[in-house]
């Protein structure tokens, strides 16, 4: 790796912490601070250094009502959502896992860096095969528009294609969302059908079809990943 | 007023950070049984340090309203991400004050927010100098430092840092608000950022 401007970083980090830059800005030096221990050590290093500012302001009591809230909130159920929240299912893929361990921070910047922006993303699903999580579908608020986030690597033998499907209830055939990329996140526009059966909707799969010649609106292959639709626990 | 004080290293400390490091250790403690889904050492470590949290998110987001969601979204998440917490790469409140800042600057960014207008009496107390020898004396020898080396720094850029800090200001706003050009508030941060670091490690 070519020898980079510590300082130009240190001070890159610090600019961060303080929260003194742009959103874009702040977003690129997360995406780097999610995949390299070095800026993360950065970072650290400044939250450390400035953190007295925040340990001598003087108290203010929050209304009582707020620790209830947070109990409710943490009282609910696990589920197939909170996922995410978990550091140990990050560590299962690529993308992050050395920074993720080295980081004082690490959900925050994961949650951050891997998901789109909480309040146009209203419905999630997190597809499983057998041994691993392996897709992350995040659904916007209109049901108008999907990303798919592949999770790890995922390999497609040749001559086929994985195709996403909603999954509704018993009796009700599966509606196509069409053909899911092998790797890189891809935001796609959802076609009518679809929109009008997100109130029923249950799952997300990921079937394997043919390449060519598979048949619009049925599946065919066999579902190799499956997942349960859940709301956006970060509302 | 809404705002908390901020007394740089100068606020009688909370039994937290004292300086025989003594309870420390105990907040670490709670934060491990709360990863182990103990609710009841989990409300003992809110007890301990909503307080501070809930200073630090008002600062920011200068409303009530938006800075109890914060602090609520906060615990959530410590709560849930209680085992990730490391005490070698950092203090339970430095990683508690993070996650409160953190979540509080991205509620600011999406919320529309009105800077305080008097921004002159903002300036007066957070450079507030009162408590005595005493309060200096319980402020941990961390708090002590950035004091020392902040106060080697022109007024105007230590305001900036200050602001940055505790309000969330970003480099644009702080242009707006100081009256300076983008520019040098940018040259601001830069240079007290390398200056503090500077400083900071040399004492």
């Amino acid at each position: 790796m070519a020898k980079r401007d510590d300082e130009y970083w240190r001070v890159k980090a610090g600019e961060y912490v303080l929260g003194t830059l742009s959103e874009r800005e702040a977003r690129r030096f997360e995406r780097l601070r999610a995949r390299d221990a070095y800026y993360c050590d950065m970072a650290d290093d400044w939250e450390r250094r400035f953190s007295p500012l925040g340990e001598t302001l003087a108290d203010t009591d929050p209304p009582p009502e707020i620790w209830a809230r947070i109990e409710r909130r943490i009282a609910e159920k696990p589920d197939a959502a909170r996922l995410w929240d978990r550091l140990g299912f990050w560590r299962g893929f690529g993308l992050t896992a050395a920074a993720v361990a080295a980081c004082l921070l690490a959900f925050v910047i994961v949650e951050r860096v891997v998901l789109p922006p909480a309040p146009v993303t209203e419905k999630i699903a997190v597809l499983s095969d057998k041994s691993s999580a392996a897709w992350l579908v995040t659904i916007r608020q209109d049901g108008r528009r999907m990303t798919i986030l592949p999770l790890r690597e995922i390999s497609i033998p040749s001559g086929k294609s994985l195709e996403l499907w909603l999954v509704r209830g018993k009796g009700e055939a599966p509606v196509s969302l069409g053909l899911v990329p092998a790797s890189g996140r891809r935001s796609v526009a959802l076609p009518e059908t679809a929109v009008r059966s997100w109130p029923r909707a249950t799952q997300l799969a990921i079937t394997l079809e043919p390449a060519q010649g598979w048949r619009p609106g049925t599946p065919y292959g066999q579902a190799l990943f499956a997942g349960k639709i859940t709301a956006n626990p970060d509302r | 007023m809404v705002h908390a004080v901020p007394n740089i290293g100068t606020q009688p400390a909370s039994e937290d950070d004292s300086a025989t490091g003594a309870i420390r250790p105990q907040l670490a403690a709670l934060i491990a049984e709360s990863a182990a889904g103990d609710r009841e050492a989990f409300g003992v470590l809110y007890r301990q340090t909503a307080g501070k949290l809930f200073s630090v998110c008002l600062g920011i987001l200068g409303s009530r309203a938006l800075a109890e969601e914060a602090l609520q979204d906060a615990y959530v998440n410590v709560w849930r991400n209680a085992s990730s917490f490391d005490v070698a790469k950092g203090s339970p409140m430095t990683w508690l004050i993070s996650v409160a800042r953190y979540r509080s600057l991205t509620l600011r960014r999406r919320a529309v927010r009105e800077v305080p207008a008097d921004i002159e009496a903002e300036y007066a107390r957070l450079e507030d100098p009162s408590p005595g020898p005493l309060a200096d004396a319980v402020a941990s020898a961390e708090a002590r430092a950035l004091k020392l080396c902040l106060e080697r720094f022109e007024e105007a850029p230590r305001k900036a840092v200050l602001l940055a800090y505790y309000r969330g200001f970003t480099h644009d706003e702080l242009s707006r608000e100081l009256s300076v050009p983008l520019g040098t508030v940018k040259s601001w941060i830069r240079r007290s950022l390398s200056r503090l670091k500077l400083c900071l490690d040399n004492g």
